[in-house]
């Protein structure tokens, strides 16, 4: 069994893409798409479950050819327990700091990026193709034509006012 | 929200179906002529890449109905109702959306981006974004300009991350019309591209009146999750579209900026391709 403090990467229910320096993490369950920064991703692979976090810190200095400290490491578990990309939650460690302190303090010291994920929910398909075509009334006010001008259809069969 | 109503449970016995981009789609109804006069749309909508098939029932999960009742043509998705009214043009309209959508969502070996999409010196400009965001506009000016039309509404990119032309006519706006027009390429002096190309360039744009182009290039990661939102198949097939969407981001140049009218930016927009893909060429 893992020890609580020795995080795991989640390992189902996503793709991985690599892309170039980055990470993308697409999530099946929640059809959120991650992009992890090089310094996130490493950290991320590193979370083995056997690993604590100043191993965690040793691993990705030694990929990033710069000494990280475990700060960095707690940062970057924060932002993969926000994103549901841990087996099981770790409660990060910042001792009492935000996490914008966290970044002032590390920012200061460190010369290796900042962990980063930005993330988005991937929208049905009908939202990514909003035609705002019609019939009538109902066509617009479904959920997926939100982005049309207008609720009501118009004489032409669009969407508009 | 689509009403579930189910359509009527009786055969109606007139249908036909037919296969595109992989995607097996019947359409039944108890209208004759409403029938045959979709059977001509599914040729048009889909460009020659619609083939009709022998048997219309054979394992075909996606069932479109039309029926006419009341004075109204309403349009069922298995089973459930899409909208209704009494316009036959609106309806047809709608059936040609809703079956582009269809495919764009179900097929297989294509990562559809909602996007328009021009060729330039045998590369594709492509230019996602929702609708009313000016993209066909664009698309349009850029034809008038000398680039090949490929589609003002989808980019239809192959596993080796190659455009295909996806042709409709270009659903323009023009002033004081709450409606839209279609423009063929060739109206508008241009050519209708045929060929499959790699991208050249990615831009996420949208009109902005007075706006000045303040170009901000994406990397890969970040051209990527932009072009997330746009792209229709990703919640059907994530890795696959994830791996088309990298090929792309890879090869192409994103590029993120506001931009101003259409007509200007057209003739801009392309001198900045040729100079990027020079500066390229050199490095």
């Amino acid at each position: 069994m893992n020890k609580p403090l020795n995080p795991a990467a989640r390992k189902t229910g996503l793709v991985i893409q690599e892309a170039l320096d980055e990470l993308l993490v697409y999530d099946m369950g929640t059809n959120k798409a991650h992009c992890l920064n090089k310094t996130a991703a490493y950290v991320w692979q590193a979370c083995n479950g056997s690993r604590n976090v100043s191993e965690i810190a040793e691993f990705v200095s030694s990929q990033a050819g710069e000494k990280v400290s475990d700060d960095l490491v707690w940062l970057a578990i924060d932002q993969l327990n926000e994103n549901d990309l841990l087996e099981k939650a770790v409660e990060a460690q910042l001792n009492g700091m935000s996490r914008r302190d966290v970044i002032k303090k590390i920012g200061l010291t460190s010369m290796v990026a900042l962990p980063v994920i930005a993330s988005l929910v991937a929208p049905p398909t009908a939202m990514a193709s909003t035609s705002c075509n019609c019939v009538s009334d109902l066509a617009c006010q479904a959920a997926p034509n939100l982005d049309c001008p207008s609720t009501t259809c118009n004489s032409t069969g669009l969407c508009r006012p | 929200m689509s009403k579930a109503r189910p359509s009527a449970p009786r055969d109606f016995g007139r249908r036909f179906s037919f296969v595109a981009f992989g995607v097996p789609i019947s359409l039944e109804s108890d209208h004759e002529t409403l029938l045959e006069k979709s059977q001509k749309l599914v040729k048009a909508a889909f460009g020659g890449r619609a083939r009709i098939v022998a048997d219309p029932n054979a394992g075909i999960e996606h069932r479109f109905r039309l029926v006419s009742e009341n004075g109204n043509l309403a349009l069922y998705r298995n089973g459930i109702l899409l909208d209704s009214g009494p316009s036959e043009r609106h309806f047809l309209q709608f059936l040609n959306h809703k079956l582009r959508l269809e495919v764009a969502e179900h097929t297989k070996h294509r990562v559809f981006i909602h996007a328009g999409v021009v060729g330039w010196n045998g590369k594709a400009i492509v230019l996602p974004g929702v609708s009313f965001a000016g993209k066909s506009t664009l698309t349009a000016e850029l034809v008038r300009n000398g680039a090949e039309y490929y589609s003002d509404e989808y980019a239809v990119i192959d596993k080796t991350g190659k455009v295909g032309p996806f042709p409709r006519l270009i659903s323009l706006r023009l002033a004081g019309d709450n409606g839209e027009t279609g423009v063929s390429a060739e109206a508008l002096g241009g050519v209708q591209g045929r060929h499959c190309i790699p991208v050249g360039m990615v831009l996420f744009t949208r009109f902005s009146k007075g706006s000045k182009w303040m170009p901000e290039e994406l990397g890969v990661g970040a051209g990527i999750m932009e072009l997330i939102p746009n792209t229709l198949t990703m919640r059907q097939d994530p890795a696959f579209s994830l791996k088309v969407l990298d090929l792309v981001a890879q090869r192409a140049i994103m590029v993120r900026s506001p931009r101003g009218e259409a007509g200007k930016f057209a003739k801009f927009l392309l001198d900045f391709f040729d100079k990027h893909t020079k500066l390229a060429k050199m490095t």
